[in-house]
């Protein structure tokens, strides 16, 4: 699973901590060589100074006028040396205090060599050398400075430097992961607006999301739409089609009646009990919606005081006494039709065999799980598997249970649930357990 | 007892119409939404049978108009739909009973004759305190030592009507309204012929005679 925000901010991070790198290496780099040249452009000042005061007789030999000489150079290990060398002889600076620099000026006059060497006490120094030509003969020149003072101004700053790119590195990712929560708040939003979706609590996203999504957004509602609205239409048709068939039915069924005693009689009739039956079936596996179909929540403490009414009206002759027992609070993500179908083939079945009682338990839990037991006969221990049974019809395995049955079963299958059946314990008669799981994103 | 029947087949509408005549009652009939809406607002039926997948307006529309517009008429809704939600629908709407379809005749006058039961429970009670016993299914009345009193079809639908109304003033015009059908001849004088008839079968004191208001059944001094 690929998350955007994690994406955005590895991605984001890993370029600010290269750029920031570089920007440390660099920075850290130009200071020492703009000190060098600085260095070396003293060197060379001095230098010119130095040979200003330089004198060089008829015989070769060297001397140099005091007064262009700077103290720096008098002083023993100063960290400022120079080393005047002629065709006879050379000048050492009093702060070389006998010691020698390394290397030689090179052998033809204007060439520079400026470069880093080891000196006196182990002192970095930058050392300038360049041959000249006074009064018609080669004189090199090399000066040179301890580095050491710089190079720890330089250390010193490029700590107080670090520091100061760490600080802004942490501040820019603080800022980089606020901005990337933010720019990607709209389509939390939408995530959680599906979840809502999802669990029934919403018929519709909501579509005041940005631009990238909204596409997305209105192509789900507009499906959403298509799918209700197919579903409305299929369930109207059904409706029609079942008014078109019942109805003559209805007056075959009357005009038998009549003709009772007629030969024709009894094929007839069991025909007409059996096309009967098959659009009874049919068309009530035909209108089951299924979960996956439906964006509805069905609230059992809402919906069934209503249906356990109607059960009482329909069994008005026997006064059977309906017990319902269901929390408040339990909203089921599912078809209110299909479990009311669900409920009501249940109820009805168990009504149609009890003596007096009829008992409906919903529980609270996950998912949708409740029983109907009755205190009727109920069915005999070993063909309560036959009832059970996937696969199995009904209405064939136990004569009499379960016109209903099947579409329980089917309903059931459809929303991934279990159906079971046995012995009521508390009433004697059938026990019918179902549970519904919640998770509706479970393949059917 | 006078019926509205709402119901679009044609055929079955007929059919239903003189299964419900035999069982005694007086049957109009409405074969659209429109038509039903408007005849259960103009007359004053006692029961309807109503049928849910009308043309026009449907069944459920046309009930709960009449309920907004509190008419409690008792209405037994057909449907050929049949599902428990459409039940439930139903019941919100105001229905009082409910048959799907397929059906026999003999469920609907059954679930009829009990849903008036039910909704004059006074009448059982008053009828036995007469020593007397409606039998709807053979339409005759029975005495209480078990003498059978034949009745004609007008007699009976009076009858009924005058025992789920008992000591209520019940005047002539009312009782040939709901005694007979809308397109009936309906002369009121003809009430008081069918009156003194019914007090020769069952005995002077069961129907009182109030002098310019009407009848009133079941009071004895």
């Amino acid at each position: 699973m690929v998350s955007l925000r994690a994406r955005l901010t590895g991605w984001l991070v890993a370029t600010l901590v290269a750029l920031l790198a570089l920007h440390w290496l660099v920075s850290g780099m130009a200071p020492r060589f703009i000190a060098q040249d600085f260095v070396a452009t003293r060197l060379e000042h001095d230098t010119e100074s130095l040979l200003a005061g330089l004198h060089v007789d008829e015989n070769g030999g060297l001397r140099l006028d005091a007064t262009h000489v700077a103290p720096i150079y008098d002083r023993p290990f100063s960290g400022h040396y120079f080393v005047v060398s002629g065709e006879r002889g050379e000048v050492r600076s009093r702060s070389l205090y006998g010691e020698d620099l390394p290397g030689r000026a090179p052998q033809t006059p204007g060439v520079v060599r400026v470069s880093e060497a080891w000196g006196p006490r182990g002192q970095p120094l930058l050392v300038r050398a360049e041959t000249y030509v006074v009064s018609g003969r080669a004189v090199g020149l090399m000066l040179a400075e301890d580095l050491t003072p710089v190079r720890e101004h330089l250390a010193r700053l490029h700590l107080w430097f670090s520091a100061g790119t760490l600080v802004l590195m942490g501040l820019l990712l603080l800022i980089q992961s606020a901005v990337v929560r933010w720019g990607l708040l709209p389509l939390e939003r939408v995530r959680e607006d599906c979840l809502r979706l999802e669990s029934g609590e919403v018929a519709q996203l909501r579509e005041d999301v940005p631009l990238e999504v909204r596409p997305l957004v209105r192509e789900v509602n507009r499906l959403l739409g298509v799918m209700n609205q197919r579903l409305e239409r299929s369930r109207n048709a059904l409706g029609n089609l079942a008014h078109a068939i019942k109805t003559p039915l209805t007056l075959l069924a009357h005009a038998l009646d009549e003709r009772e005693g007629e030969r024709l009689g009894p094929d007839v009739r069991q025909g007409v009990a059996r096309i009967q039956e098959v659009v009874d079936h049919e068309l009530g596996r035909a209108r089951l919606a299924g979960r996956s179909a439906s964006t509805e929540r069905f609230v059992p403490a809402r919906e069934l005081p209503d249906l356990v009414e109607v059960m009482r009206r329909a069994h008005a002759g026997r006064a059977l006494d309906f017990q319902l027992q269901v929390p408040e609070g339990i909203a089921f993500p599912g078809d209110r039709q299909d479990l009311l179908e669900l409920f009501g083939n249940l109820l009805d079945n168990a009504a149609k065999w009890a003596r007096q009682r009829v008992v409906l338990r919903v529980e609270e839990g996950e998912g949708l799980a409740f029983a109907v037991e009755d205190d009727g006969p109920g069915i005999p221990t070993e063909r309560l598997g036959e009832l059970s049974g996937r696969g199995v019809r009904l209405d064939e395995a136990v004569p009499g249970h379960g016109i209903g049955l099947p579409i329980v079963r089917e309903i059931v299958d459809h929303y991934g649930g279990s159906l079971a059946f046995s012995r009521s314990e508390v009433l004697g008669g059938l026990r019918a357990e179902v549970h519904l799981p919640a998770d509706r994103a479970r393949p059917l | 007892m006078r019926l509205l029947l709402v119901e679009d087949d044609a055929p079955l509408r007929e059919r239903l119409r003189s299964g419900l005549r035999q069982a005694g009652f007086a049957v109009d009939v409405a074969a659209d939404g429109f038509e039903a809406e408007s005849c259960g607002v103009a007359e004053p039926y006692d029961a309807v049978v109503l049928d849910l997948g009308l043309p026009g307006k449907s069944g459920l529309e046309v009930l709960r108009g009449w309920r907004a517009e509190g008419n409690q008429v008792p209405v037994l809704v057909l449907t050929a739909r049949d599902t428990w939600s459409e039940r439930v629908d139903g019941l919100k709407a105001g229905a009082d009973d409910y048959l799907g379809k397929p059906f026999h005749l003999e469920e609907l006058v059954a679930r009829l004759n009990a849903l008036l039961r039910r909704s004059h429970p006074e009448a059982e009670a008053s009828l036995a305190g007469q020593g007397l016993r409606l039998d709807e299914d053979r339409q005759v009345a029975v005495r209480a030592d078990g003498q059978v009193v034949p009745l004609t079809g007008t007699e009976f639908r009076l009858l009924r009507y005058l025992m789920h109304h008992p000591g209520r003033v019940l005047s002539k015009s009312r009782l040939s309204e709901h005694v007979y059908e809308l397109d009936e001849d309906r002369d009121s004088n003809v009430i008081e012929v069918y009156v003194n008839r019914l007090r020769q079968k069952l005995g002077k004191d069961l129907i009182r005679t109030r002098r310019g208001q009407g009848y009133v059944f079941g009071e004895r001094d």
